[in-house]
């Protein structure tokens, strides 16, 4: 293998790092890399581009010593050292140090795909350095590539042992977060277009497992933020509120886990209405979830919810009052028509706004028009074509303008049931927000205005309800790329359980199935050790063995094939006669053939007698018997 | 550091004995003993002599007669009157390459004094034991056994030595070189050292290290084995006489320049080794041991 494929090997390593450093760092390590081909040597060159790169990480990050810094150093200087590669500890230096920048790929993402480039590119990184390594000459690409496989695999069962039972103590396993990772899926504030903007988007929000049985897909609303101000534009969340509102669950309990992809934000979903919240986090007034930091890893909690409950009968009237709370005089219309409803009981009101929506024939869309500054008199008298948020916040206006006390509540809807891992997989696509209303003697009830005028989107989710909006992978109607999405699905899930989310308490479940309850750091470094050793020992046996039995045994083969071949010839070995004195002999009789058995008999000598040769000594050894 | 110097040395000397001297050499470097044997004047003494100042030995030659006594090559403890203590005068065996010449002509009772220095590289004179220096060589010389007033060497002690040589007659050619050349004497008197007696030991060290593969032992083996199973030999070879085998023949190997011991090498040493140890059947008094072992045993 040549230099040209250790150039290769070091661009591919920064493989998804594009994602983590600024382009210019990119840039430059490209750069450097394309001029290492060039062979071109000078050390001035080399030490002022290396400060130039540390001044430049430093201008960059502010530091040399954080996270990023560090990787973005250690990058850039793996790329300067391919400019002064001398002789073959360099490139073994180059090589290990790729070993470790690829394990920082795991900064950006710990997925399936990655981690399957990430071995790939092991096999590569292995491969070159077997090719650095080989002492007789540029060996092949293919050779090298089969050898480092060939390593690679026998070293597969000493990574599961160490993976199963190597002690998670927390300093190493947990990974120093950056400030600031961006946030995904819902905000916690509602105004046109903050969820329409969602819906495009295929991320997984959340996966559930039921352990009860399902409930109706038009029953599936995960809670999320609950919003009370409204200020003409923008529905937000308001003051804190503080505990105490009643909640009693009616009928069948519902029980499932939750296992939640990272937000950033400290929201926990569960099915409305949660009875329970997880340990370590807490529930508002309004029973939202909120976990005491925000999640930045995947995390899987166990929830139970009551389908039928009644909520909030005790609201507080404070609480209430600002339920009912709407800027005067921004839509003049909107609150006329809502005035006219006035004094009617809370239930007729709801009927009269969802048939003003029926009547009017509204349409849902994904692309609205835009909405002029009163925008509740717009969209209702005007555009008349939105998306749940519209429908949300026009109803929960109406509510308020007459009178009944009303709330939005966003989070998302429905989800998708995946038939290979049978669990339900809600995306980012199924946010959603509808509305509360609270009526004396019943509570909070909840009312989905989007229903009335989409029915589809509940029963059945966004994308068969906007069926030309959406981009093509993210329909339903094809069958083969739908299940190959659900199987994606499942393997990514199982990987995230079972690998990634392999930890401190999987590992203790894991050794009380062996026995092994409670068992302390000590023990388990004993059991390790005791694993590796017998590992060791086995494969050590295993290779004396071989070495011995087939190693020798397939040289003495091709060599007796040689004496069968010159026997042909009418020259016999004599069975009492040492390989060079038959040579010899040979080549007295026919000094035609000289030239061409000593190679041969040299080649047997050095396998048979000698220090064993190489793989490559025999294969040569067996090619010349054979073209004999 | 190389040993071809000494051999060319040597065989300047000895004249058209190349092959001898390399035997010898192996011995040497196999930490082994020698033993010529010969008619008298065919130059055994010359060879021993040629050797011993090609290395910078110290040498000494005893010249076994029927009336020695083992003290008179282990040395003896005087009363010294100055002192009035007794005090040791060490005999000749204290040196590096001891020519023992007519061995088979003193008794058994001083013989087995020398074998037993050879085995053990100590000499014990009234009750003291005493180490012998480093390194210690002996090359021993006798006379056919069918000679007038010889004591033959019992089976139990030729095994001490690792070889037996024999140096015939010189081919025409060499005899007249021999003829017209100078005193052997002079040319003796001559030589000097071609190596440090720290470099022997290396030596010694790097033939010990040369490589005898898991075939190569196979074939050491099975020779041993046709030794101790046919009937054309009283006894067997003995587990020392493989040792010595294995050593010679790596010895053998080094001086032809390889780091491994291929079955040419053993059988190269294998007449010299074997030929003093095997002793014929009564039936097969005229076959040669090695003869019997190059041709019937097979190199697997």
């Amino acid at each position: 293998m040549r230099s040209s494929w250790l150039t290769l090997a070091v661009v591919l390593t920064l493989g998804p790092l594009f994602r983590l450093f600024p382009a210019w760092i990119i840039l430059v390590c490209l750069a450097i890399s394309a001029f290492s081909l060039l062979k071109y040597r000078n050390e001035w060159l080399l030490k002022s581009v290396a400060i130039g790169a540390a001044c430049g990480v430093y201008l960059q990050y502010g530091t040399l010593f954080s996270r990023e810094a560090g990787m973005a150093l250690l990058a850039l200087l793996i790329c300067l050292k391919l400019l002064e590669l001398k002789d073959r500890r360099d490139a073994a230096l180059v090589l290990f140090l790729g070993y470790f920048l690829i394990l920082t790929w795991f900064f950006d993402t710990q997925s399936l795909p990655v981690t399957a480039a990430m071995l790939a590119l092991v096999v590569f990184l292995t491969a070159n350095l077997v090719g650095v390594n080989n002492r007789t000459g540029v060996p092949d690409v293919k050779v090298c590539l089969r050898s480092a496989s060939i390593l690679l695999l026998q070293a597969v069962p000493f990574a599961l042992v160490l993976f199963l039972l190597f002690p998670r103590i927390a300093p190493i396993w947990s990974l120093p977060h950056s400030a600031g990772s961006a946030s995904s899926g819902l905000s916690d504030s509602l105004s046109p277009g903050s969820i329409s903007n969602l819906v495009l988007s295929g991320e997984v929000a959340f996966r559930v497992d039921f352990r009860s049985d399902m409930p109706a897909r038009s029953e599936l609303y995960w809670r999320g933020p609950v919003l009370w101000d409204y200020d003409g534009r923008t529905w937000s969340a308001g003051k804190p509120r503080p505990s105490g509102a009643s909640l009693r669950g009616l009928g069948e309990l519902t029980s499932y886990d939750v296992m939640l992809e990272p937000s950033g934000r400290n929201w926990l979903f569960a099915l409305d209405m949660p009875l329970s919240h997880p340990q370590g986090s807490s529930i508002t007034a309004d029973r939202q979830i909120l976990a005491a930091m925000p999640v930045i890893n995947r995390m899987r909690y166990a929830m139970t919810s009551s389908l039928r409950f009644n909520a909030g009968l005790d609201e507080s009237d404070s609480n209430l009052i600002e339920a009912v709370r709407i800027p005067a005089g921004m839509n003049p219309k909107a609150e006329a028509l809502a005035r006219s409803w006035r004094g009617e009981n809370p239930e007729d009101i709801v009927r009269h706004a969802i048939r003003f929506y029926r009547d009017h024939h509204f349409v849902y869309t994904l692309s609205p028009p835009l909405l002029k500054s009163e925008q509740m008199d717009d969209f209702l008298f005007g555009t008349r074509s939105g998306f749940c948020e519209h429908y949300a916040s026009s109803f929960a206006f109406l509510m308020r303008a007459a009178g009944v006390p009303a709330r939005i509540v966003t989070g998302y809807q429905g989800g998708e049931i995946n038939p290979i891992g049978r669990y339900l997989i809600v995306r980012q696509s199924d946010a959603h927000a509808w509305v509360e209303i609270w009526e004396a003697g019943r509570g909070w009830v909840r009312i989905d205005p989007t229903a009335s005028v989409a029915p589809m989107r509940i029963e059945s989710g966004a994308s068969a309800a906007l069926p030309s909006s959406l981009p093509i992978m993210m329909g339903s109607d094809v069958a083969w790329l739908r299940n190959f999405r659900f199987g994606w699905d499942a393997a990514a899930n199982a990987w995230n359980q079972w690998v990634v989310g392999y930890g401190e308490e999987k590992q203790k479940r894991l050794f009380s199935n062996f026995g092994m309850e409670g068992a302390s750091l000590r023990d388990i470094a004993v059991t390790l050790s005791a694993a590796i050793s017998l590992f060791f020992l086995a494969a050590t046996l295993f290779l004396l063995i071989r070495v011995r039995r087939t190693g020798q045994d397939r040289v003495q083969e091709a060599y007796l094939l040689f004496c069968r071949k010159m026997e042909r010839k009418g020259m016999a070995r004599i069975s009492s006669e040492g390989p060079l004195d038959y040579a010899n002999r040979i080549a007295a009789l026919q000094p035609s053939v000289a030239s061409r058995i000593f190679p041969i008999v040299q080649l047997y000598v050095a396998l048979r007698y000698g220090e064993g040769g190489t793989n490559e000594d025999f294969s040569r050894f067996a090619r010349l018997v054979k073209a004999f | 550091m190389s040993i071809q110097p000494i051999i060319e040395q040597v065989a300047s000397v000895v004249l058209g004995k190349e092959r001898q001297i390399r035997l010898a050499l192996a011995a040497m470097l196999a930490r082994g003993h020698l033993l010529i044997e010969d008619l008298p004047g065919v130059g055994k003494t010359t060879l021993a002599h040629a050797i011993s100042s090609s290395m910078g030995l110290e040498f000494r030659r005893v010249q076994f007669t029927s009336d020695m006594l083992p003290a008179d090559i282990l040395g003896v403890s005087i009363f010294d009157r100055e002192t009035g203590d007794f005090k040791f005068h060490p005999g000749p065996i204290f040196a590096n390459l001891i020519l023992a010449d007519e061995i088979n002509r003193t008794t058994p009772k001083t013989q087995s004094a020398l074998l037993e220095a050879m085995e053990e590289g100590q000499v014990t004179v009234e009750g003291e034991t005493r180490p012998l220096p480093e390194p210690f060589f002996v090359i021993a010389t006798q006379n056919p056994v069918d000679q007038v007033g010889t004591f033959p060497l019992p089976e139990s002690q030729l095994d001490r030595f690792m070889m037996r040589i024999q140096l015939g007659y010189p081919d025409p050619e060499a005899e007249r070189l021999l003829l017209q050349g100078s005193s052997r004497k002079e040319i003796i008197s001559r030589l000097s050292p071609r190596m440090e007696r720290a470099e022997l030991h290396l030596l010694q060290e790097k033939v010990r290290q040369i490589r005898a593969s898991s075939a190569l032992i196979d074939y050491l083996q099975a020779i041993l084995k046709y030794s101790r199973t046919n009937p054309e030999f009283m006894n067997g070879l003995s587990p020392r006489a493989g040792l010595a085998l294995l050593a010679a023949s790596r010895a053998w190997a080094y001086l032809a320049g390889r780091d491994m011991v291929l079955p040419e090498d053993v059988q190269a040493v294998l007449a010299s080794v074997v030929d003093h140890r095997l002793v014929p059947a009564q039936d097969y008094a005229r076959i040669c041991p090695s003869d019997m072992l190059l041709s019937e045993v097979a190199v697997p």
